[in-house]
């Protein structure tokens, strides 16, 4: 029988120093590549939610909320390219941060005045914004953010609405016959607060103006004698809606100022039946905030419709001419200059509300300081 | 070619030397990033109060940490400043 085992050949060392040191090396650039990782995850999420936070506070007002979407492609040391290239890791974090001391949702006192753009609720993105990417400028976090309006160019700097104002006539809105309700039933057994929704005609529900504030008007419906101000309604039109609204399946609309039919000329703090509403719809932004969670549940489902910063997004590594080296050589020394031209280009994509795409693509060259000099004395 | 009887020994040494320079070296590396961890979330909580502060200066403060240089031949992978 012919002996198939290892015997003491000559190259035994070399083998095993072949495999086993490749593991060994293999392993511990695993390991770097995790503690840079997470290093990186660590220092994003910090910075992002400080930053959601500085833009709360610039907003200044009943609606100076904050979302920010920060991602960067950071080079990591990767065991697996056989060019010891340094490939780019997606780490991305989130943060929101609402600085507000009035946390109702109206925050239109004249229903006469719409409402301008930037009172729009939005998000922020940003994308290797150093590299070229997509992002305000850290000196464009003050006051001025405030008044950017949503244009191409906001687009551009990722800045989104996730929402738009909407007005309807109830009394000149046949097709509106009921309006869905969420009463707090404080009865709840358990001691804990708890909302059933209700169908109300719009004319049961009557308007009253806050005495501290005669700008102020709250829209609120009388029930078994108790005043509840309404913040958010659902709009229903037509039968199929209310069997909807019934089931617990509708989508409410933020209410943003309401309108009596006796106008400004309240008595008693009394202004008349509701007229008109202003309130504000989430699902008519840029982007619909609704698709942005991905719940579990619906994972699947929702992926596909998804908007906002898509999870797949494309990466394409060019090698270039591969590493040049340049021999300059004196009579005392020979120096060498080794340089990568290989360029990644990672390509991140927003999907919007009107379906369309926006792509961000980020090109990285390598660092200058990549290029290695090393210098030998010319004996 | 003739093989002297202490060659093993030999690479042996130098070998066991280098590799545990090695192992030091790279456990350096992981001292410094643990390092940076640990730094980091003691500035973050360090500057919460000043980061909230309703002030054009301190508001929503990001320089709270500064990352020491790694260099793996110092104990801890890096040199304080």
């Amino acid at each position: 029988m012919k002996k198939i085992f290892l015997s003491n050949q000559k190259a035994q060392a070399v083998l095993e120093l072949a495999t086993f040191g490749s593991l060994v090396l293999f392993c511990l650039a695993l390991l770097i590549h995790f503690g840079l990782q997470m290093n990186y995850q660590q220092n994003l999420q910090m910075q992002a939610f400080r930053k959601a936070l500085k833009m709360a506070y610039y907003k200044q007002g009943p609606d100076s909320q904050a979302g920010l979407a920060v991602i960067k492609d950071k080079p990591v040391v990767d065991p697996r390219d056989r060019w010891g290239f340094a490939d780019r890791v997606s780490v991305g974090s989130g943060a929101s941060v609402t600085w507000s001391n009035t946390l109702n949702g109206v925050y239109v006192n004249e229903i006469s005045e719409d409402p301008d753009v930037k009172d729009m609720p939005r998000t922020y993105i940003e994308i290797n914004k150093e590299a070229g990417g997509i992002g305000l400028a850290d000196d464009e976090i003050n006051d001025s953010i405030a008044d950017r309006g949503v244009d191409p160019q906001a687009k551009q700097k990722g800045i989104f609405t996730t929402g738009y104002w909407k007005k309807i006539d109830v009394g000149s809105f046949p097709s509106l016959p009921y309006l869905g309700i969420y009463l707090e039933d404080s009865k709840h057994e358990h001691g804990t607060k708890d909302y059933f929704p209700l169908a109300v005609r719009p004319q049961d529900i009557k308007v009253f103006q806050d005495e501290q504030d005669p700008q102020q008007k709250s829209a609120v419906y009388q029930y078994a004698g108790l005043k509840r101000t309404l913040s958010s309604v659902v709009l229903i039109p037509n039968d199929a809606e209310l069997e909807k609204f019934n089931q617990g399946k509708s989508r409410p609309v933020s209410i943003m100022a309401v309108k009596g039919t006796a106008g400004n000329d309240c008595l008693d703090n009394f202004c008349g039946t509701l007229k008109e509403i202003l309130y504000l719809d989430s699902s008519a932004g840029q982007i619909d905030a609704s698709y942005v969670e991905v719940k579990p549940w619906d994972k699947d489902k929702t992926l596909q419709d998804k908007q906002g910063i898509l999870m797949d997004y494309e990466k394409k590594l060019d090698y270039g001419s591969g590493a040049e080296i340049t021999v300059t050589e004196t009579d005392k020394d020979i120096s060498t200059i080794t340089e990568s031209s290989a360029t990644q280009t990672i390509t991140h994509k927003i999907r919007l509300n009107d379906k369309s795409i926006q792509e961000v693509p980020v090109t990285f060259y390598p660092n200058p300081i990549g290029a290695y000099e090393v210098t030998y004395e010319n004996k | 070619m003739k093989i002297n009887k202490a060659q093993a020994s030999l690479e042996f040494t130098l070998v066991f030397v280098i590799t545990l320079l090695f192992i030091v070296l790279t456990v350096n590396v992981f001292i410094w990033l643990n390092h940076c961890m640990v730094g980091r979330q003691v500035g973050y909580e360090d500057t919460r109060s000043e980061a909230g502060t309703p002030e054009d200066t301190l508001v929503g403060k990001t320089d709270f940490y500064t990352r020491p240089d790694l260099n793996v031949f110092a104990p801890g992978g890096y040199l304080e400043k």
